[in-house]
């Protein structure tokens, strides 16, 4: 009775161990580890996405600059798909989505705009 | 049942909640390097690039003829300067000064110096690798000499349609002028060749200059090349040295007789192509499908450069030039002639107003070697140079001690839209940028089959 007893301590104890790591120690732990290397590619994505916004139309009469200078945004761009991957690594070990959000939303108020277009301005 | 058995359970568990967490996530590294490959085959297929291909190196006599032609000062008017004076291969093909200095000077780059009060080539030596390769439409700074129709190989230069019949091509029409250009290599009308150089040579006066007011523009540059020729093969009677060059034409033609200007800068170009040829840079082996021929560092820099940097909307195709026009905010400070107070580039060769300080994108293979950089040479490190296409409108809100504009609106206009909104790379970055430039480098292995021991004129060639 008392071996049996021992298991159902041992049995409660690792179910609530593996609770804590899994929900509590493990995400906090993985936020730590990959917070510099995620608020880099939020940062990276964000900037590639303002490119996009800035050249994606192309700014200059030469067709070919317009494509090269699209090819380029699009190898920026890959930087929104490693924010995906990470993102997702860093939910399926549990991170909640609001702290990604929260984490995001930091990193974008603080990516400085583009700097002014100045040339338009003057011609303006 | 043993207390440390009790134990083993929970153990074995945490290790395998380890192994699955750095199984999972990974190292907490933004870039791992077989992601930094995935990133940079897809860069290499949106921007569809391609090893470059090169001839086969073949010393043959019309190389040969070349060779002799490209190091043999007997060229120039004073016979005090050959083609490698400013392109030496110590210098990535070119001479390491921020404005070249032709005739009337002495010392080797990059210590040469003028030694006469004269005006100074106003621009910087461009390199000359690799430019036989199809992606080449127009050569020098401005692009006065241009490819029109390469099929009928037909060009653009200052010379139009007299320019010289039976140039193979672009190259090769690059090759005549510096031999006209009075600050290359002509010389003026009352320069003497130095009194210590081989009997034959010294002292002489520079016979292919014709200082006749009433000449053509075309006419002041036909008549050097025709006295030239003279010059080298000789006029009936030939001396020692004409004679070794009337073989090496020969050898070099087989089929001819008389030789031409067409011949010679032929024969020039096929040596540029042959000898100036990057044939096995880590960047070309790399593209090969050999991935470990560029570090991470150098793979993250390739990464930027096709990416973020925006460098190859313009330094693009297998030579990293577009061979278009652009103005990245380089506004030179010295006078490109007595009547031009500034240099504006691509106006020069077309008068156009939009052409106005917009000058030909340099290609970039062995970029390394050939500082300073731009038009003026006035970045004397490559890194300084990279950070100066960051933001190029920098100056567009300062001001010149006199409290006149740094920058006219002109020159504002002129940016390229490209660079502005200006780039944002860390010091990190643009080391990483720096690393895959230097992965485009190539140094010549066999330097004995470029640079001879001696030229057929038996004038010293000056080379380091």
């Amino acid at each position: 009775m008392p071996k049996l007893l021992n298991i159902l301590i041992v049995v409660i104890t690792l179910i609530l161990g593996v609770e804590v790591i899994f929900n509590r120690i493990i995400p906090i732990v993985a936020l730590a580890i990959n917070k510099q290397a995620y608020e880099q590619v939020v940062m990276n994505c964000e900037e590639a996405r303002e490119t996009w916004r800035v050249f994606g139309q192309g700014v200059t009469a030469d067709k070919q600059t317009n494509g090269e200078l699209q090819n380029s945004v699009k190898v920026q761009l890959l930087s929104c798909l490693h924010q995906e991957a990470l993102k997702n690594k860093l939910l399926s070990v549990g991170v909640s989505g609001p702290s990604i959000r929260s984490m995001e939303l930091e990193v974008i108020s603080k990516t400085p705009d583009l700097p002014y277009d100045l040339e338009r301005a003057l011609k303006g | 049942m043993s207390y440390k058995s009790y134990l083993a359970i929970p153990v074995s568990l945490g290790v395998a909640i380890v192994v699955w967490f750095v199984l999972s996530l990974g190292w907490p590294d933004a870039t791992p390097s077989t992601q930094i490959d995935r990133d940079l085959a897809k860069a290499i297929k949106q921007f569809n690039l391609q090893p470059l291909e090169v001839r086969r190196f073949e010393a043959d006599p019309k190389y040969k003829l070349g060779q002799a032609l490209f190091f043999d000062p007997v060229l120039s008017g004073p016979r005090d300067v050959s083609c490698s004076t400013c392109h030496l291969l110590q210098y990535g093909t070119s001479d390491g000064l921020s404005q070249s200095i032709g005739v009337h000077g002495v010392g080797l780059s990059p210590e040469r110096r003028l030694i006469k009060p004269v005006r100074q080539h106003p621009r910087h030596a461009l390199n000359l690798w690799n430019r036989d390769n199809n992606a080449v439409r127009a050569l020098f700074w401005d692009g006065r000499i241009e490819i029109l129709n390469s099929e009928r190989r037909i060009f653009g230069s200052p010379l139009g349609k007299d320019l010289p019949p039976g140039l193979e091509n672009i190259l090769a029409v690059q090759a005549l002028f510096p031999l006209v250009t009075t600050e290359e290599m002509l010389g003026e009308v009352d320069d003497r060749s130095a009194t210590d150089l081989p009997k034959e040579h010294a002292g002489l006066l520079n016979e292919l200059v014709t200082n006749d007011p009433s000449m053509s523009e075309t006419s002041r540059m036909e008549a050097p090349l025709r006295l030239l020729m003279t010059r080298l093969l000789g006029a009936g009677s030939m001396i020692e040295w004409q004679e070794r060059y009337r073989v090496l034409f020969h050898n070099a033609y087989r089929s001819k007789n008389i030789f031409t200007v067409a011949d010679l800068a032929n024969a020039i170009a096929h040596f540029e192509e042959m000898a100036f040829a990057t044939r096995d840079s880590a960047w070309d082996r790399y593209l090969s499908g050999r991935s470990s021929m560029l570090s991470d560092d150098e793979k993250r820099g390739a990464l930027i450069f096709y990416g973020k940097g925006r460098c190859a909307v313009c330094h693009s195709g297998p030579l990293f030039s577009d061979f278009k026009y652009h103005s990245i905010g380089v506004f030179g400070v010295r006078a490109y002639s007595a009547d031009m107070p500034e240099d504006f580039g691509r106006w020069n060769a077309t008068h156009e107003e939009e052409d106005r300080y917009k000058f030909r994108t340099p290609p970039l293979r062995n970029v390394t070697k050939t500082s300073p950089y731009f038009h003026d040479g006035s970045e004397p490190s490559l890194r300084a140079a990279i950070i100066r296409h960051f933001d190029p409108l920098e100056k567009a809100t300062k001001y010149n001690p006199d409290g006149s504009f740094a920058i006219n609106i002109r020159q504002i206009n002129a940016v390229s839209p490209v660079l502005v909104p200006s780039i944002r790379l860390s010091e990190k970055e643009t080391g990483s940028l720096l690393s895959f430039l230097s992965a485009l480098d190539y140094q010549p292995t066999n330097v004995e089959d470029i640079v001879p021991k001696s030229v057929p004129s038996g004038l010293p060639i000056g080379q380091p």
